[in-house]
Order: structure tokens, then sequence, then C-alpha cells
């Protein structure tokens, strides 16, 4: 298995799009909506930089493309699903962790701490 | 779901999109191509749904944007890949070539941007030529979008049409436009069935009371289908309702956003509660959207029209202009062929209104988009024509630049060539530079876009539709960034092709001359000169007959004297002016006032002020002449006037008397007719005398006026229009025509010799000691009110000047650029004449005859062209032919002297040429 810290920390679009295959895999569009939705919109992965990223995400054995049919029925033939491979998640989890040592250290500081 | 039309236009987009993915590296394409198109629809379908065009257009250009920007990072880390050797074997060798083009680009355009740095004077001329060109092209571009090409703001607006009717002389194709009467419109409504529904408005201007500022502000009466016909929704409260519009209804009224804004402080409170509409009390029920725009008009309060269906006014009343959206799937063709049938049964039914034939009164239908900007469709293409031609004179000259300088750089090309550059390095070098100088050029030209378009808001038509619509977006960018690059290309191919012909046994020979090349670029420059001079001139005759139209239109008399006259209009309020006689009185009161300022000399009231607009026709029949079968109705523009108004604009009395105080409600019925009334109704007989009712039907109640006055032609709807007929009928006598209707509204005419600003504020406090309530609008001097009706054809032709002269003056530089740089070619031959004993005047001779062997053969070309193009004028010049012999005899002459000129400045430098010049340039070759 590849070395996960060797990815880390992430760009902030790997990041998001790993979240989001986190739960269940995705079509390239509801990556889209769902990284706005869940920033706020601040950031909108436009399709180039979409699938650009994702080319990049499936080079590194991140994420692959997998068959599947979500619950309520509204698959389409036209879209390709994507989900986490065990190495993305490890990745997804060394960067987690890294964010969340960041987090405590941070807070650590008494100006910071809630 | 998407609509069918737009699934068409999403599938062009897509269509597009897919063609334009050929930026990306082909691996990313192939293996994501269909999954980019995927998304790219379903962002588009999402946007459409959600935020209808304007959304989708938005979206559209930040996924083209974004696929643009994207395309050289993705080329470049997947070169990187390479590079670092993280990429995966298997995909290594297909793409080594794209890391090499992306090295060879980004040097090009370093290089590029070295050459321009080197060559300031160059690299100024080439981007400054440029960015005029762009930027005028990218100006009227966004004046051509955002009035015609984009569509109108409402949901589907394909499917809504205007509707009105015509009067046209036998032949011609357009005519005087009348709107519809109530009982045409419930007609046309009930009786089609090509529409889903059918909406009627009239729009005028409208007294608001009840707060703090009274304001007079633009209204529209609808039908209480109108909004649904648009598919507008109020943001707050409700739309109105079947019921809102018939007679007994309380009054409830509609709020635009801006109004809502500006009078009421956004207060959602608002609705619901009362304001006083032209002093009726009215509850609002609710707000417009921000994005509503009225058709066509400035309107900012919406109430509904109250007709009576039982009982409408009369067929001659025609106030109601009729929108309709079609059914689903039922073309404009199909509807209009409805519509044929329905004016067939009202032909044979009302002959007397809808007589005698289809052809010279037609019911006509077209697109609301067609209606609101058809008029200025043709102003605009002719702009676009012309500055496309701008563009064309530059590349032409930028051209020309290029082509010199490639002829410098012959041995650097050699040098290249000889240590191992591919000739297609060589173009592609040669090609990204011009990109380069183009864009660079665009993007300057952006900026000066802006500043026209600002311009084109201030100063631009007065009328000039959708005008807030105005402005630069991503659609004109994107326009701009394609522009800049087709012109790139264009002035750049011929000379890149040039340059890398030059081989290195052709660098040291320098001879070019004779050679097939150097005969090619004889050719190429030949064709340059040739066909600056032609565009040149197709645009300067086409300015001149704009310009020589708008002196016309200057001439013109427009019946009156507007030295020293201050406008205003008022309506007064109908719970404190309940009857004539009240009205009367106001007036006489104001008469009084008026009279007593110091420096005032006249003053008077009418309905519809000279030069802005049609008052509206009726049709009159005349006492002792019986209406004849298939013969003409009797129309004529119904004015309605105090007894000083001629006084207040100079209108001269031709023959009889004009309107006294004692014309009041119960003297005889009078009235006064133009010139042109009285010839065309009474050829042979005298006016004066004659008897003329309102309304041409069995017993007919109205009452029987005398004419007993005939007054000069006023042009009344516009200077550029033909005089019609008119009727004038005195204040206190108009109310009797439509049975007992009280005339409230008035402009008021002042005719001062004083200071106009003076007479203004003398005015309005005079109105304000009367009823300091009383709202008053369009204060304006009647020079102003002429001025204005020459603004389109002022703009028109300022802008054809001045996209002319910039074509002449470019043009000029470009021929007495390419002429210098011919003359520098010949040195060498020049110099072996003078040498064999020709002197400096035939060898000058010889150089101004080459000159204006081009400039005839250009100026024969342009004349041709010219001739060919002009009837796409016909529309734009008054009083003119198209093939003006004034203007086309004295165009062509000021560009034959400008090329002489061009020509006879070279011509001098060659007969100075001795052979110790020719030394030298042998020596070293050098561009002027």
């Amino acid at each position: 298995m590849p070395d996960a810290s060797r990815l880390v920390p992430l760009k902030p679009n790997w990041f998001h799009i790993l979240l989001t295959l986190s739960d269940e895999p995705h079509h390239g569009y509801s990556i889209m909506r769902e990284v706005e939705h869940r920033t706020d919109g601040k950031l909108k992965l436009w399709p180039a930089t979409l699938y650009g990223t994702i080319r990049k995400l499936e080079d590194e054995d991140l994420i692959e493309r997998v068959e599947y049919e979500p619950d309520d029925g509204s698959d389409d033939e036209r879209r390709q699903y994507y989900a986490l491979t065990r190495f993305g998640k490890r990745v997804l989890r060394t960067e987690v962790e890294r964010l969340e040592q960041l987090v405590r250290l941070a807070r650590a500081k008494t100006a910071l701490s809630k | 779901m998407l609509s069918a039309s737009q699934e068409v236009w999403l599938n062009r987009t897509l269509g597009l999109y897919r063609a334009a993915l050929v930026v990306l590296p082909a691996h990313l394409r192939d293996r994501y191509g269909d999954q980019l198109v995927s998304t790219f629809r379903d962002v588009s379908t999402h946007s459409i749904q959600r935020h209808g065009w304007p959304g989708a257009v938005s979206v559209w250009g930040r996924m083209f944007l974004e696929l643009f920007l994207a395309a050289p990072r993705e080329r470049l880390s997947n070169w990187q890949f390479f590079q670092t050797g993280r990429q995966r074997s298997h995909r290594q060798d297909s793409h080594s070539n794209i890391g090499d083009f992306m090295t060879t680009f980004a040097h090009n355009v370093r290089l590029a941007l070295r050459q321009l740095r080197r060559n300031p004077v160059f690299a100024l001329a080439a981007i400054g030529t440029l960015a005029l060109s762009i930027g005028a092209n990218t100006a009227i571009f966004t004046v051509l979008h955002s009035v015609i090409l984009q569509r109108l703001s409402y949901d589907q607006p394909d499917e809504i049409a205007a509707v009105w009717l015509e009067f046209r002389r036998p032949g011609s194709t357009r005519g005087r436009e009348i709107v519809a009467s109530e009982p045409e419109y419930l007609e046309f409504r009930n009786q089609t069935t090509s529409f889903a529904s059918v909406a009627a408005y009239w729009v005028g201007e409208t007294n608001l009371g009840g707060i703090e500022e009274p304001a007079r502000v633009g209204s529209a009466g609808v039908s209480a289908n109108f909004l649904e016909t648009l598919r507008v929704t109020p943001t707050l409260g409700r739309s109105f309702i079947a019921g809102d519009d018939i007679p007994g209804a309380e009054p409830v009224a509609l709020l635009t956003h801006g109004l809502w804004v500006r009078s009421f402080g956004a207060d959602s409170g608002i609705v619901g509660s009362t304001v006083l509409v032209n002093g009726v009390s009215s509850t609002v029920v609710g707000i417009l959207p921000q994005t509503f725009r009225f058709p066509g008009h400035d309107v900012q309060l919406i109430r509904p029209n109250i007709i009576d269906t039982q009982n409408p006014e009369g067929r001659a009343s025609h106030y109601l202009s009729i929108l309709g959206r079609l059914q689903p799937g039922v073309t404009l063709a199909t509807a209009r062929a409805e519509t044929e049938v329905l004016m067939n049964a009202w032909r044979s039914e009302f002959p007397e209104q809808h007589g005698p034939s289809a052809e010279t009164h037609p019911l006509v239908m077209t697109s609301l988009h067609e209606r609101l900007v058809g008029d200025v469709r043709p102003a605009l293409n002719l702009l676009s024509g012309a500055v496309g031609l701008v563009l064309l004179i530059a590349c032409a000259n930028v051209a020309g630049l290029m082509l010199a300088r490639a002829e410098t750089r012959h041995r650097e090309m050699a040098i290249r060539t000889a240590i191992g550059a591919g000739r297609s390095r060589l173009v592609s070098q040669m090609l990204t530079e011009s990109v380069v100088i183009a864009l660079l050029g665009g993007a300057l030209g952006l900026g000066l876009a802006q500043l026209g378009v600002n311009a084109i808001v201030t100063a631009g038509p007065a009328d000039l539709p959708r005008q807030d619509n105005l402005s630069m977006n991503f659609v004109v960018l994107a326009f701009t960034a394609l522009i800049s690059l087709i012109t790139g290309i264009a002035f750049g191919i011929a000379p890149a092709i040039a340059a890398a012909r030059s081989s290195v046994a052709h660098a040291f020979k320098e001879s070019s001359t004779g050679s097939t090349t150097g005969r090619r670029r004889l050719t190429f420059r030949r064709t340059l000169i040739v066909s600056e001079i032609a565009i040149a001139l197709v645009l300067a005759i086409g300015a001149a007959l704009l310009i020589k139209s708008l002196a016309q239109l200057r001439r013109t008399d427009p019946g009156f004297d507007p030295t020293g006259v201050v406008t205003m209009e008022f309506s007064l309020n109908s719970a404190l002016y309940p009857e004539t006689t009240d009205v009367a009185r106001f007036h006489r009161n104001l008469n009084e006032r008026l009279a007593a300022i110091p420096g005032v000399t006249a003053s008077g009231a009418v309905r519809r002020l000279p030069l802005t607009g049609s008052p509206g026709f009726e049709t009159l029949s005349l006492v002792g002449r019986p209406s004849v079968e298939d013969g003409p109705s009797w129309n004529a523009q119904y004015q309605v006037a105090s007894a000083g108004f001629f006084d207040a604009l100079s209108v001269p009395i031709k023959a009889g008397r004009k309107f006294n105080e004692r014309d009041g409600e119960s003297s005889p019925p009078v009235a006064i007719t133009n010139e042109r009334m009285a010839q065309l109704f009474w050829p042979d007989e005298d006016a004066i005398g004659q008897q003329v009712q309102v309304g041409n039907f069995p017993d007919n109640a109205n009452p029987v006026m005398t004419i007993v006055g005939v007054v000069g032609d006023v042009r009344q709807a516009s200077l550029v229009e033909d005089v019609n007929p008119q009727l004038f009928v005195p204040r206190q006598q108009a109310g009797a025509i439509y049975g007992g209707f009280v005339t409230r509204v008035s402009t008021l005419a002042v005719r001062a010799d004083t200071d106009p600003s003076a007479t203004i504020l003398s005015v309005r406090n005079a109105i304000g000691e009367l009823d300091p309530n009383l709202p008053l609008a369009n204060i304006q001097t009647m020079q102003h009110v002429l001025s204005r009706s020459m603004s389109d054809e002022r703009f028109t032709s300022t802008v054809m000047g001045l996209f002319s002269g910039l074509a002449l003056i470019l043009g000029a530089v470009g021929i007495y650029g390419l002429m210098a740089y011919s003359v520098a070619q010949q040195t060498r031959e020049i110099g072996v004449r003078m040498a064999l004993g020709a002197d400096g005047r035939s060898v000058r001779q010889a150089v101004v005859k080459h000159g204006l062997i081009l400039s005839m053969t250009g100026i024969g070309i342009g004349l041709l062209v010219a001739l060919g193009l002009s009837r796409f004028m016909s529309g734009l010049v008054f009083n003119l032919g198209v093939r003006d012999p004034f203007v086309f005899g004295s165009i062509p002459l000021l560009l034959f002297v400008t090329s002489l000129l061009a020509a006879y400045l070279p011509a001098r430098k060659a007969a100075a040429v001795d052979l110790r010049t020719y030394r030298q340039e042998k020596r070293r070759p050098s561009i002027r």
C-alpha cells in the first residue's frame, strides 16, 4: 500500500471531493453541487476544473469509477459515479487527523481557546 | 422540464461546448469528454429552470471561460507529470508532444513580448490601431447585444405577439399605426384561438399623491390578465385578478420595484394601504419584481383599465395596445392567418372603419421583441457593418506594418532556419506575435469600449429601447476575445507565411522585387492599398449621406418657433376639479397670473405638444358629404388647444381666426384645421365655414363643429414623419364630444423673452400659488424638445461620422506607410534609374502615378460597392436620395486628394534618392 502521508496536506479541491465521496458514490454534477452547498457557495468546482481534479485523483488511486444506483431512482446512464478507494479513505483520514492536530495546537493558545 | 425552444438552444450550446473541449489535453478529453458535456447539461438545465435565460447565459459564460482558463493549467500539469516521472508509463508516449507545445507556446509569447519591447513605435502603432477599432466594435456590439440580440426578460418571450392596425398608402409596407378600440380588443380576444391569452394596455402619466412628495409618474392601464400574459408574478402581494377591471371594481394598483424603493422606502407595509392615483384613493395590492420592465415604456405604476364588456366605448376610439401569448406550438404565421379571417369579417361588417382593403388597412402582428426593437434595427445594423469595416481597415494597416517588419527580419529568420527551426515553427512564432498584439489591442479596446458605452448612455438616442439593459457582460467579453483572436490571425497569417518563406539563400541575396516572393509581396501590398481605399470610401459615403440627411432635418421647418418657449405637463386632480367649469376657472386664473409675469408674451395649453408623438386619430364625418362606400375614411389627429396656444408657439394663422375666450361650453362648437387637412378634405373649397363631426356612424349625436380657422402645418409626431391632417378643438368644448368627459391633462407652453430658467421658476411659482400639490412633469424648453426629436439621427450620423473619420485617418496612414515602404523597397531600382540619367521629376511622377493607379482602382471598387449597399440606407436618410449625386461626387474626390497626398510625400523622398543612399540601404536595410 502506498504511503498516504505523501499526499497530505491535500489541496482544497481534492479534500472537498474526497469528503463528498466519503458517504456514498456521487457523479460529477452532484459532487459539484454538494461541494458548493457545503462551502456555502464559497467553493464552486466548474466542469473543466472538476474533471481535471477527478483525473488526478483517479491517477493517484484515491477514487475509482463504480456501478451505482441511487436509492431515489434518479439514475441516468449518462452519469459516471465515483467512490473512494481504500487508499483514498486512508489519505482522507490522514488529512483529517492532520487538521485535528492543527486545530488542537491552535486551541492550546489562549487567544483562540473557547 | 425545459420547453422546446430551451431544448434547442441548450443543444446548440452543448454542441459548442463539446467543440470547445478541443482546448483540453487529448487524454482528459477522451476520458471525461462525455461526462463534461453531461455535467454542462445538468448545470444549464438547473440554471434555466431556476433563473431562466439570464441565469443560463451567465453560467454558460462562466463554464466556457472556466474551460479556457483550465485548459492551459491542465496541459501544463500534464506536462509536469512527465517531467517529474510521476505519470504512469502507459500514457506517457502519446502526450510528450503536448509538453513540447506548451514550451514552444510559452517561448513564443516571451519572444513576442520581447520583440514588442524592442520596437515600441511599431508596438504602439499596431496596438493603438487595433485598440481603437476593436474598442469601437465592442461598444457597438454591446449595444447590438443588449438592445437586439438579448431576449426579453419575460418567460418564453418568443410566444408574445404585439398586434396593431395600420393605415397604409397602396404599395407601401409600412403606414400610420393605430392602436385598437375596446370593441376591437374584445372581439380579437374572444374570436381568436391562436392565443392562450390576449391582454390590452395603454400608457400615460399619472399623479401619484397621498405620499410626502406628490409626483407625476409613468403609468399604464392594463387588462386584468396583462401580467399573466407576460407571466410576471409580483414579489409582494398579488397580481390583478378577474373583476379588477370591470366597472364598479375597487381601485387597485401595482407598483414597480423602482417606485416602491424610491417613494416608499421599500416598506412592505405599503401593500394593502392606499395611495392617491390621479386623486382617486387606490389600494396597492402588490409590488412587481425588480427585473420587470414594462414593454417599451418607462412605467412605474400599473392599474386595471376598466372596460364595460357589455357596453364598450365606440369603435372609433382607439387607445388600446394589444399583446397576446400564443398557444404552445402555434406560430405567428398561423395566428396571422387567423386574424386575416377576423379582419375580413370586420371589413364587411364595418366598412367605414376597416375599409377599403387589407392592403391599405391591415391588422399587423409581430413578436413583441420585434415590435420593441424593430425601429432601431436598421441603424444598428448599419453601425455594426460600418464598425466591421473599420476593423478590416485596421487589419490591413497592421498587416502592412507586420509585412514591413517581416522584411527587416529576413536575417533573423534565415539564421533561425539555418540552426534548425522548421517552417511551421517560424509561422507559429510570427502568428503568436500577431495574436499577442491583437489581444493586447483587444484588452485596451475593452477599456475604450466601456468609455464608448458610457457615452452612448449619456448622449445616445433619447428613445433607444431597452437602454437600462445596456452593459458589458460575458457575451461581450467573449465577443471581444474572439474578434481579437480572429483579427490577430487575419492580419498575421500573410506576413507570417511571407516571413517563413525566407530561405537562407534569399536572405543573403537581399533583392526581393525580382523574385517570385517579391512579386507576391508586391501584389499583396497593392491589394492592401486598394482595399483600404475602397473600404474608406464606402464608409465615408455612408457617413456623408447621414450627415447631409441630418443637415436637411435641421433645416426642416417644424411649423413653430421654439425660441424662448418653456413647457411642462400636469393633470388636474379630478376630486378638486370635477367639472369642465372648474378646469376652465383654473386655466383662466393661471393665464392671468402668467400674463402678469414680466417678459411673458403668450401662454397656452395643448393636449399633446408638437414633436412628442401623435395625440391619436379620430374618424370624422364631413357634413354635407355622404360617405362613399369603399371611399377613404376621414381621419385626423385630434388636438385640444387653448386660446393662447397658437400665439405661444407662434403657429401662423393662415385663414379665419384663432380660438378666443368666447368659445365656451355653451357657445356654438368650433374647430380649427391645419393647412394639410384643409387641402386634403376640401381641395376645391374654402375650409372656413365647413362643418365636421367626430365619428362616422349612423345617428351620430356628437356636436357639429364649424371650422373657423386654418393654421400652418406643425410637425406633430416627429420631424421625419409627414404632416397629417390635424383638427384643433377649443379646451372648453372638448368634453362634449365624449359625453361630458373632462380634459384635465394639459401641456402648458409659455413664451417669454426672459431667460428660460427664470421663466420656468416664475411659471412654477404661479402654478404653486393656485394648487400647491399639483405635480409637474417634463419641464423643458421647446428647443430641447426640438433637439431631442433629432437625437436618433444625430446619434447615428455622429457615430458613423466618427467611424468614417477613423477609417479615413487609418486609411491615409496605411496608404502612406505602404507607399513609403514600396519606395524604400525600390531604392535600388530608383537608384539605378537615376544613375542611368532619370531626373528627380520623372522619378517622382512615376511613384505618384503608381499610387494614383492604385487609388483610382480602390475608388472605382469602393464606388461600385457603395452604390450596391446604398439601398440599405433608404430608411435612414431623410429627404435625400440614397445615391445623392453631391455625396457620390465629392467623397471620391476627397479620397482621391488624400491618397494623392499619401503618394506624393513618399515620391518626394524617392526623388531625393542618390547612389550614396542606395549603398547605405544595401548595407543596412531599414524600415520607414
